[in-house]
């Protein structure tokens, strides 16, 4: 472990910038904030980059207080950058992971290294977005940086991002894209950048478009998701990346690709947690995360020896069987090392898929029709989970709730306990009677007394099942073999229970229906899941990580403790559900700044159960600033519809000044539909 | 075979809009008439319907569609209002008790005695009304000679909204609501006179709180007994023509009157709900006036209609159909036994095994059985009126929740009649648990359409008269009859039970969470499988539906009937909700308008039995130019562990100022419920 000692009394020894202009070559100046050790510039050290669109002033200031100061006691220089046209930064923010982003990186990096308490190593790190440009900044290779710790991030913007998986398109692209609609459209701060904060916003709003419709003109893996997807030259990054995520976040698979893939050194760590930093981690075990970060900031910007080479390849979290709920505050588990990935240690057990049975041998294939009421799925919990407010019923629910609207394949109750670890692959015989359909695969531990745990799950556009680069229409009546790769996991079936199968042609609201209600057939006997077993004997323990340390966060003073709702509701004489999902996190002051915050988000889905056209989704968003002389608030509304051929969006956005309008736009957009 | 009636020699019809029939005790009872113009001088029989509806507006618009019909083929057709209802003086205490039995025997007195009156009388009624014509008939007045009952019951306690299996239905409150605010309707100042205040305050000050009265009977006891027929069956001689509809709550009565009655009888069972067959859904409907006044012309006319050559039990044979809360119509075919029971009907046994219902036994398995509560939210109603979605919808969704037994995809089509039973061994982890079984027909895609269901309060599995707590852990052997059905299961699709160990908000769940296992060993569904007779291609078809135009209402405003079922994930409850309101009607011939709106909500927690909530309020106006009147009636029923707890309140206003307040606060003993 690391020699030297961690630093509690953080801040004593940390000087704070407020605001640090960063100039850009063309004139542009991007906002930071800095934590300085209060000696740097006696005694230079590393940078530590997070760079980001969520606002370092009012957005992500507490988490950013409670990591970085701890961290920059710890002798390090941390940045957190506004990206160009968020925050206080100036220019325009026009998308996510744009070139213009990664080249102004570059600069920030240089300007880092070559500031008077900066030694000229820098290290990038970041969660989510974060996570994302700090491997599209790597395989820049600016000189300067040294290592990346990528939290939650993809390597492949079409697979494993927000907007599609197994080429079906998810609800996120509408719940993640109309928060982002909103994020682009929020003003500077006046006390940052002076009178001109008005005409800045509203340069802002004039660019903003509803980037869930922009999105859909690229329904396919095209050049636009190549952009910005790393696993198109992996050999690209040269410098060490520490890849993190949890079982829980939508983002784990970029774990296991980077740390099979990268040539330079790699460690992963999957623990329990949804969409959140490690030290924040929910559900429960969070662990002493920045501990650990500090330790590959020493090995590879300071060149101290910490070992971390030597730490296995893979630091896994083995989940325990639990009883489905919609929210674990913790999950039973234990920490495991996997020395390689992928490992010889994990072997393939297959199942076929017989009637109503998984088991080691096929029987005589028989043709299963599947038809699943299109809100099959309503059991599926969110494709990421944020772990917010720690009351939010994000996982999935008791499975029963989806195996009623799906094919079930059920071994026998098991004799002694299987573990798997990493991804389960199904490879279906199957046939559709309509040129575009879906599948989703499930894999649940079901207890004795019938309640199903979903352990894993993936999907698959059958139009998508031999590219997502070229989709095809399927043939009516053709029979096809296609691979279905689910989510990865890392999870214990004990004795006496049984693993079950699930497959299902709807996975709604996480999946937006295909065009036309298909029945598919399945042969079982033929259709077979392989599960990527680690028998007992080769499970191998990892000690506990310290437990967490970070600074005292900022104070705040909840002038409403806002709510997290979930409901569905079934309304008997349309035939018509509706999903409604209510975020408000409150009104809280922030008491250093004096600016007060409210936010909230309500996305809400419908559809009625045999047609696909009625499926609807819309997502509000309202964000609202106080000050005493400062009163800022947007309002934005997206609306998503279809018919057979079209996805169909109409979206407003609305600005308030001192409470009148400044501000007010709508849009249509008509997408055609592209195999989707 | 099927001989029209007499419909050609229609004769001009009077209405009387009303007539007051004075009691021996001086009650005078209010009746509207419809008779032929001149019946007094060519006497005709006389046909009941006697009921607390509100003849004056409540059954005005569907009354208009019938009697006059029957009226016009010779009849004097009477609508009477039960003491204590629409104009009739007094105070209705109870559901069909010995009184209103006893008014109606003087009713058919004072009918014989009219000049226009043969001295022959009939019987018709659909639910209150098909309950007494029942028991009117087992009073064995000498005037009555037949009745037709449509949608009722033989058995109080096995067969009406208040129980099912021993268990608490729902509706048992959400009826007694109903009734509550019915019971607080004024009469019209137009018929009665200033004597409306009166008779109006003398209802408020005394009407009961029914569901105080029937929470003090959960057990078969003497309260139920009276006005149930079953009791013996040879009280009634008068030919009975029961007929219910295999969507309604109460179709059971139909096959066991036949069994029972020892007189002349006849059953029909259709498509329907809770609806007289000629404007009932889901269809088809059928020319019920035509069908009936054959049925009248050969009992109170003699005339020869060839209905009693007919086969005495006549059943829609449902098809299978995508399940949906409301058909238009349900496919199917008329077929016929010419007695039931019908030896054409045997049991086929099918045996439990895991996940399975075979031929033979299969090993023994111990299943355990711990359903959600609210597993019942797609039930459809207990007692659907079909016009709005009340029926069962897809059953996966609660299949998913419960523990199943399908047989093999069919290999020829199954088609039943009569009263699925299922036999099992069952133990509890409580003194108190209960038992749903439905029974599905799901086709090869998945979908699954609930073709009967039964429960059972397994505290009652001896005994409805002497429920006895089960010993937990004690494995005992229990017998569910499903309700009667009538359907084909098609070649290729499976025959599940689907077992859960509640029903909410069908009915109460029972007090703790009892996990419940069910042990396949021995466990058998005996299917009533009826073999294809070629008679059934030959059966006459029913004249078209028929009626007559609709009574003049203006509607006053857009009715709704709103349902919803809202999942709250953070609470894990479930909560369903209905929201009615008539949007008010204007009755042009009697220039009244009138109101009724309703919500009713049903709450529960996952696992929390005591969470169990029902919340109802109606709200009912009544007006004509500065004569306004509105009734306001809410009930909550809540259970601890050993009670129910009643809150309820009345109001009622005149002309916006509130001339009385009752308020309710009862608790009554769980027993073995």
């Amino acid at each position: 472990m690391n020699d030297a000692p961690i630093i509690t009394d953080v801040a004593d020894r940390v000087r704070t910038v407020e605001l640090q202009w960063i100039p850009m070559a063309d004139g542009r100046r991007l906002a930071a904030r800095l934590w300085l050790p209060r000696d740097a510039e006696q005694n230079p050290v590393p940078a530590i980059l997070e760079y980001i669109p969520y606002r370092r002033r009012d957005g992500t200031r507490l988490r950013d207080e409670e990591t970085h100061s701890w961290v920059a006691a710890q002798g390090y220089a941390c940045a957190r950058v506004d990206i160009t046209g968020s925050g206080d930064s100036e220019g325009l923010l026009r998308d996510e992971y744009v070139k213009q982003e990664q080249d102004d990186a570059l600069e920030i990096i240089a300007w880092l290294a070559s500031q008077p308490w900066c030694s000229g190593s820098v290290g990038m790190i970041g969660i989510s977005w974060g996570g994302f440009n700090g491997l599209q900044v790597a395989a820049r290779r600016p000189p300067a940086l040294k290592a990346v710790v990528s939290i939650a991030s993809t390597v492949d913007r079409y697979a494993d991002d927000a907007h599609f998986m197994g080429g079906c398109l998810i609800a996120d692209n509408m719940d993640w894209g109309g928060a982002f609609f909103a994020y682009a459209g929020l003003p500077p701060d006046p006390a940052m950048v002076g009178a001109g904060w008005k005409k800045q916003w509203l340069e802002r709003l004039e660019i903003l478009q509803p980037f869930p419709a922009l999105w859909l003109n690229h329904q396919r893996r095209d050049a636009f998701w190549e952009h910005g997807s790393v696993c198109e030259d992996y050999a690209a990054i040269q410098c060490p990346v520490l890849s993190v995520s949890g079982w829980a976040d939508g983002y784990t698979a970029a774990v296991f690709d980077l740390t099979e893939n990268l040539k330079v050194p790699c460690k992963g760590i999957v623990g329990p947690w949804g969409h959140l930093y490690p030290h924040r981690g929910v559900p429960a075990p969070a662990i002493g995360f920045l501990q650990e970060c500090v330790r590959w900031w020493d090995r590879w910007l300071k060149g101290k020896e910490t070992k971390v080479e030597s730490d296995p390849t893979l630091r896994l979290w083995l989940q325990y069987g639990v009883t489905p709920r919609a929210h674990y505050d913790h999950r039973p588990g234990r920490w495991i090392a996997v020395d390689r990935w992928p490992s010889s240690d994990v072997e393939e057990r297959v199942l076929a898929l017989n009637p109503g049975t998984a088991s080691a041998t096929a029987e005589k294939t028989r043709p299963l029709p599947l038809c699943s009421p299109l809100t099959t799925g309503l059991a599926g919990g969110e494709w990421c989970a944020y772990g917010l407010g720690k009351v939010a019923p994000e996982m999935p629910l008791d499975q029963r709730i989806d195996d009623a609207g799906s094919l079930v394949f059920d071994t026998e109750p098991l004799t002694e306990a299987v573990t798997v670890v990493g991804s389960t692959v199904a490879t279906l015989e199957i046939a559709s009677d309509k040129p575009q359909a879906m599948i989703c695969v499930r894999v649940s531990d079901v207890a004795p007394d019938g309640a199903a745990t979903r352990v894993s799950y993936g999907v698959l556009n059958l139009s998508h099942r031999d590219s997502h680069a070229a989709p095809a229409p399927l043939e009516p009546g053709k029979k096809y073999t296609i691979r279905v790769v689910l989510t990865e996991a890392a999870h214990v079936f004990a004795a006496g229970q049984r693993i079950r199968i699930s497959l299902s042609n709807a996975y709604w609201p996480m999946v937006w229906p295909s065009p036309e209600r298909a029945t598919l057939t399945v042969f079982s006997g033929e259709s077979k899941v392989a599960l990527p077993v680690l028998p007992a004997s080769r499970i191998r323990s990892h000690p506990d990580f310290p437990p967490v340390a970070k600074a005292t966060p900022l104070a705040r003073t909840v002038y409403d403790p806002g709510a997290e709702t979930r409901h569905v509701i079934y309304d008997v004489d349309a035939d018509r559900t509706v999903v409604r999902n209510s975020r408000n996190d409150g009104v809280a002051r922030i008491d250093d700044i004096g600016t007060t915050v409210a936010y909230r988000k309500v996305k809400e889905f419908a559809v009625a159960r045999n047609d696909p056209s009625t499926t609807e989704t819309t997502v509000t968003v309202s964000v609202h600033y106080t000050r005493e002389d400062w009163d800022a608030r947007l309002e934005t509304r997206i609306h998503m519809t279809c018919d057979r051929d079209h996805f169909i969006f109409h979206s407003d956005v609305d600005a308030y000044d001192g409470g009148e309008r400044c501000f007010s736009r709508s849009f249509e957009h008509r997408v055609k539909r592209d195999n989707m | 075979m099927n001989k029209p009636a007499n419909t050609q020699a229609s004769r001009a019809v009077r209405e009387i809009e009303n007539l007051f029939i004075t009691l021996r005790d001086g009650t005078r009872l209010a009746a509207k008439i419809w008779l032929p113009e001149d019946a007094e001088r060519r006497p005709v029989p006389a046909i009941l319907e006697y009921l607390p509806y509100r003849k004056r507006d409540g059954t005005a618009g569907r009354d208009a569609l019938h009697h006059p019909f029957i009226a016009a083929h010779g009849y004097a057709c009477v609508r009477v209002d039960i003491r204590g209802t629409g104009e009739s003086d007094g105070v209705l205490a109870d559901e069909y008790l010995k009184l209103e039995q006893d008014d109606c025997l003087e009713v058919l007195e004072w009918l014989e005695q009219q000049p226009w009156c043969t001295g022959d009388c009939g019987m018709i009624g659909i639910s209150w009304g098909g309950f007494n014509g029942l028991q009117v008939a087992a009073r064995r007045p000498k005037q009555l000679k037949a009745i037709v009952t449509i949608c009722s019951t033989d058995d109080r306690y096995a067969d009406d909204i208040h129980t099912m299996g021993g268990c608490q239905l729902v509706d048992n409150v959400a009826w007694a609501s109903t009734m509550f605010t019915l019971l607080s309707y004024p009469p019209d100042p137009a018929l009665v006179g200033e004597r409306w205040r009166e008779m109006w305050l003398e209802r408020l000050e005394n009407e009961p709180l029914l569901i105080d009265n029937w929470l003090q009977h959960q057990r078969r006891d003497a309260f139920w007994k009276h006005g149930s027929v079953c009791e013996n069956y040879g009280d009634i001689t008068a030919a009975v023509y029961a007929v219910g509809g295999w969507a309604d709550g109460y179709s059971n009565a139909v096959p066991r009157l036949l069994s029972g009655l020892k007189g002349p009888k006849k059953g029909l069972v259709g498509p329907w709900a809770h609806r007289y067959p000629h404007f009932a859904e889901p269809g088809p409907r059928i020319g019920f006036l035509h069908e009936i006044l054959r049925w009248w012309d050969h009992w109170l006319k003699g005339v020869d209609t060839g209905i009693m050559q007919e086969p005495e039990y006549r059943v829609w044979m449902e098809d299978w159909v995508p399940p949906a809360p409301y058909y238009k119509e349900r496919p199917g075919r008329w077929v016929a036994e010419p007695h039931w029971p019908s030896p054409n009907v045997t049991m086929h046994d099918y045996h439990l095994a895991p996940g399975r219902l075979g031929a033979k036994p299969g090993p023994n398995a111990e299943l355990p059985v711990v359903s959600p509560l609210g597993i019942g939210m797609l039930a459809g109603h207990w007692c659907p009126y079909g016009l709005s979605p009340d029926l069962p919808g897809d059953q996966r969704d609660e299949d998913g929740k419960s523990v199943l037994f399908d047989t093999a995809p069919l290999e020829a089509p199954v088609e039943i009649l009569g009263a699925a039973e299922i036999e099992l061994d069952v133990a509890s982890e409580k003194p108190q648990a209960q038992l749903c079984i439905r029974l599905n027909d799901v086709a090869p895609d998945g979908a699954s359409l609930r073709v009967s269901y039964g429960l059972l309060n397994l505290t009652h599995r001896e005994s409805h008269e002497q429920p006895t707590p089960l010993e937990p852990g004690k494995r005992y052997r229990v017998r569910i009859k499903l309700n009667d059905a009538a359907h084909a299961f098609p070649r290729g699709h499976r025959i599940r039970i689907a077992i859960s160990s509640s029903y909410w908000p069908i009915a109460w769940p029972s007090p703790e969470m009892a996990g419940l296992v069910l042990s396949t060993e021995g466990g058998v569904l005996h299917l009533p499988v009826r073999a294809s007779r070629a008679e059934d291609a030959g059966l006459a078809a029913f004249a078209p539906a028929e009626t007559l135009p609709p009574l003049a209402v203006t509607r006053l405003g857009k009715p709704k009937v709103h349902e919803t079922v809202e999942r709250d994930l953070i609470a894990g409850k479930t909560t369903f909700t209905t929201d009615e309101d008539d949007g008010g009607v204007r009755h042009e011939a009697i220039g009244l308008e009138v109101r009724h709106a309703k919500t009713e909500r049903f709450d529960i927690l996952d696992s929390d039995p005591l969470s169990a909530k029902v919340e109802i309020v109606h709200s009912h106006t009544v007006g004509r130019g500065d004569w306004q009147v509105s009734t306001k009636t809410a009930t909550t029923l809540t259970v601890t562990a050993t009670e129910f707890v009643i809150h309820a309140r009345l109001d009622a206003f005149e002309g916006g100022k509130r001339v009385i307040t009752r308020n309710w606060d009862r608790r009554h003993r769980r027993d073995e419920v």
